[in-house]
């Protein structure tokens, strides 16, 4: 028995339009519901974030008000930095004078006496064209010894002594009184006779 | 009003346009403040780690709070606010007497200040009599006196001789420079009297 399809093709093709029409209907709710459904993630999001900010802005000034409480102590740390530096401005450049007295004793020939003793140190200053850098002053004097040969002991000996260079005895002369021999001499300090304060350590100048 | 073929069209774009509105009016701008947000909380954090880093820093300075006073203290005392020339003499008498070197003259200068450093320098100039090691030990004391001083130059020559005797001592006469500080900006005769209100600020720290 064959079938005979009663409804005309136009009203079929209407259903269809009409079917397809409430798909798209509903599919355009769904996507409504996405839009909307992402929009309260966000507004949760957002909340949750605020809420995040307001937490840490809270801890913030906590912070900043214990820093602010503290900060008078940076402010001490920061003076006695600022002393410690105006003591070491007030050491550079010292060398110890009771040292190279002592040196000086040490290395002087027993046949032979100084009549005068100059030392002088001056701060170390930025070196100049032609001269030499690092001395820092020298010792002068003069005296008496008993042959040439207690003379050149001891300008070896004064070579010897660190932070002390360049010895030069300018005269030696027949003391026929004595019958010794005068002298003069002279020696120039490098750096290196400076107390470690007169280095600018800052450990040393407490 | 859906009839027809064009009607699934029209729900469609009905339903994505309106879509578009949503998204334009509402999950956008909700997506830039949650941005925003971040933005606003990463920047907290920053805040909160250098506000951290900065009360560390100040944990550390309160608890070497007590040295940075003994620190003020002790310098104060080698470099103290006023010249204190009083206190400077007898410093320099004690020196000497613990040496036994014995005083012919004892100069104080006028205090200078000295811009880069920012203290006033006293200069000192003693003349004394003593033997060479009596000396050195004189000139130790120098370099070891509470109070900051330096020596800058030291000139021996033979002591002068009793002139009815003919005795050889072994007696040196000392001439020394030396120089002392004082934290006072304007200090000595003629100056504004009493410490510099600033030094006198730290100080009082």
């Amino acid at each position: 028995m064959s079938q005979v399809n009663l409804l005309p093709p136009d009203i079929l093709q209407a259903q269809r339009y009409r079917r397809l029409t409430s798909l798209v209907f509903l599919g355009g709710i769904v996507l409504l519901v996405l839009v909307f459904g992402y929009y309260l993630l966000q507004a949760n999001k957002l909340s949750g974030v605020n809420d995040e900010v307001a937490a840490k802005n809270a801890s913030n000034a906590s912070l900043q008000a214990d820093i602010a409480e503290k900060q008078k102590f940076a402010d001490l740390q920061a003076k006695a930095q600022e002393k410690q530096q105006l003591l070491a401005a007030a050491y550079a450049g010292e060398a110890s004078f009771s040292a190279l007295l002592m040196d000086f004793s040490r290395v002087i020939p027993s046949d032979a006496f100084v009549n005068s003793l100059a030392l002088q140190v001056s701060e170390p200053v930025a070196p100049v064209e032609g001269a030499t850098a690092g001395l820092v002053g020298t010792i002068t004097g003069s005296g008496t010894a008993a042959s040439i040969d207690s003379i050149s002991v001891f300008l070896t000996r004064l070579e010897q002594v660190k932070g002390w260079v360049n010895p030069w005895i300018a005269t030696v002369s027949e003391n026929p009184e004595l019958a010794a021999y005068d002298y003069s001499l002279s020696v120039d300090l490098t750096d290196e006779v400076m107390t470690d304060r007169g280095k600018g350590s800052p450990d040393a100048a407490g | 009003m859906l009839r027809g073929s064009r009607g699934p069209i029209v729900a469609g774009a009905g339903a994505v346009a309106l879509a578009a509105i949503l998204v334009f009016f509402l999950v956008l701008p909700k997506m830039g403040e949650v941005s925003s947000a971040n933005a606003d909380l990463v920047a907290a954090q920053a805040q909160q780690s250098t506000l951290e880093s900065q009360l560390a820093a100040l944990e550390q300075a309160e608890a070497a709070a007590p040295e940075a006073k003994a620190t003020i203290q002790r310098v104060e005392q080698q470099i103290p606010p006023t010249v204190d020339e009083a206190g400077l003499l007898l410093l320099i008498r004690n020196a000497a007497e613990r040496s036994g070197i014995v005083f012919s003259q004892l100069t104080p200068g006028t205090p200078t200040l000295d811009a880069t450093s920012g203290l006033s320098a006293i200069p000192l100039a003693i003349t004394a009599t003593g033997s060479y090691f009596q000396i050195a030990e004189f000139l130790y004391s120098i370099e070891t006196l509470p109070r900051a001083a330096k020596v800058l130059t030291v000139t021996l020559a033979p002591g002068s001789a009793d002139a009815t005797t003919t005795t050889v001592t072994n007696l040196l006469q000392l001439q020394a420079s030396a120089v002392l500080y004082t934290s006072d900006l304007s200090a000595g005769p003629g100056s504004e009297p009493g410490p510099t209100e600033d030094a006198a600020a730290l100080g009082g720290a």
